[in-house]
């Protein structure tokens, strides 16, 4: 015993004094036992938050397949199928608008005219002049299709022209966008007779049946009449900011090529 | 030969005594800060001999420190103590040997070394072993100021005692 180091029999006293503390004395056992649990706990919980993090696409992803699937079911996506000579008192409902969720890989707002490009493809059943929108608003309209991925023609676009209208009165115009900002963009067509307030709400008609009707795209910031000119100048503020747009909706008008059809037919009888 | 230790063995139990029958006692109420502790046994473990062999002093430290723990009724906490006392004790002679080095039969006491190199040990020493009972009593590092107010308080206290001690007695 003697002739060990004395270090070894320093180290291995205090090592027994240490367990003696902690079996014998109530608060430091007690001190010793919480801050061990602290310890671990602390541990488990960082380390939870880092795989929490990893799995948020996953998540993400999901919640959108979700959010595509409720939207769809939602009365205002589904077209009436309203036959007044046999009336129907149950399942009078066809879906008329169904929703491909995407996100965007890339995307401009500085160039005069600019584009998006989506992640889904016509694998995924995008076609051309599909709307896009977002939660709260709309981002443009589909333009070319590949397989996998999509090019939008963004609202911030000179091609672009959006019908919208007057939530308040129904009167609608054209919106355009005029190289501003990505927050500000015109509305034309408004004839002056009509009754515009600053922070009226603006919806889709629903006309061109590429949006859905009654989204809200923006509301009004400022409503001026030039003297000699029959349409108000309308400046609005858009509801939905398209410099960080990252998980939007393709919207697939299911009765499309019906309408169209049934509108070229109107056209060869003029 | 035989006297020496007896004398040492007999500091020994007489400081243990002390420590548990008076100073366990003594309280020094600051305001709300009742917390000195009074520490006068380090002083037997830091009077041996310079020549004692290392493993023989952590021994007597723990045997030591286990019969005042007995007293405070706090198993392990003084004894980790002045078993860290007793390791560090070489590593400050080290230190603090002077030119000549030690006499071979020499203590480290007021005796045979002077007063200012005394108490300079003594000092760093009881500084030493305060520090770490403060810590082992408080055991957690969250209260670092408790540690540190505890620490300065007692310091003061212990080196008072031990001085006086000292002066009364002036061991070898």
């Amino acid at each position: 015993m003697l002739n060990i180091p004395h270090f070894f029999s320093f180290a291995l006293l205090e090592l027994l004094c240490f367990y003696l503390i902690i079996q014998y004395n109530q608060n430091q056992r007690d001190i010793f036992l919480n801050s061990s649990n602290l310890f671990t706990g602390t541990l488990a919980r960082k380390y939870n938050d880092v795989v929490t993090v990893l799995r948020l696409p996953k998540v993400l992803d999901s919640i959108q397949l979700e959010n595509a699937r409720l939207k769809a079911s939602l009365k205002e996506n589904l077209y009436v199928q309203n036959d007044s000579a046999t009336r129907v008192q149950d399942s009078v409902y066809l879906q008329q608008y169904a929703f491909i969720p995407a996100r965007v890989v890339s995307n401009s707002i500085t160039l005069h005219n600019n584009i998006l490009t989506l992640d889904k493809g016509s694998t995924s059943g995008v076609e051309q002049d599909m709307g896009v929108i977002m939660p709260n608003g709309v981002v443009g309209v589909v333009d070319q299709v590949g397989k996998y991925y999509a090019t939008v023609i963004s609202l911030l676009n000179s091609k672009s022209n959006t019908s919208v209208a007057l939530k308040r009165n129904g009167y609608f115009g054209n919106l355009v966008w005029n190289d501003s900002d990505p927050l500000h963009m015109s509305l034309e067509a408004i004839p002056k007779h009509v009754r515009v307030e600053r922070g009226d709400t603006l919806i889709t008609t629903g006309y061109s049946a590429i949006y859905p009707s009654g989204i809200v795209v923006g509301t009004v910031e400022s409503a001026t009449l030039e003297p000699g000119n029959n349409f108000y100048t309308i400046t609005v503020l858009l509801n939905n900011d398209l410099a960080n747009v990252q998980y939007v909706m393709i919207v697939k008008n299911l009765l499309k090529e019906d309408r169209q059809e049934t509108e070229k037919e109107g056209s060869h009888d003029q | 030969m035989t006297n020496d230790i007896l004398r040492y063995i007999g500091r020994i139990i007489l400081l243990t005594l002390l420590q548990v029958l008076i100073f366990k006692q003594l309280h020094f109420p600051l305001g709300t800060f009742n917390y000195i502790h009074v520490l006068v046994y380090p002083y037997a473990i830091i009077t041996l001999p310079i020549r004692i062999p290392r493993n023989l002093l952590i021994l007597i430290a723990f045997a030591m420190g286990m019969t005042i723990d007995v007293f405070y009724n706090s198993i392990g906490v003084h004894t980790s103590a002045l078993v860290f006392t007793a390791f560090i004790r070489a590593h400050i002679l080290n230190m603090l040997e002077p030119r000549g080095g030690y006499n071979v039969n020499a203590s480290p006491t007021r005796y045979y070394l002077g007063m200012n190199w005394f108490i300079r040990y003594l000092a760093i020493m009881i500084a030493l072993h305060v520090v770490f009972y403060v810590s082992m009593e408080v055991f957690t590092f969250v209260y670092i100021q408790e540690i540190i107010l505890k620490s300065i308080f007692s310091f003061i206290f212990s080196m008072v005692f031990i001085l006086l001690y000292q002066f009364l007695f002036n061991p070898k």
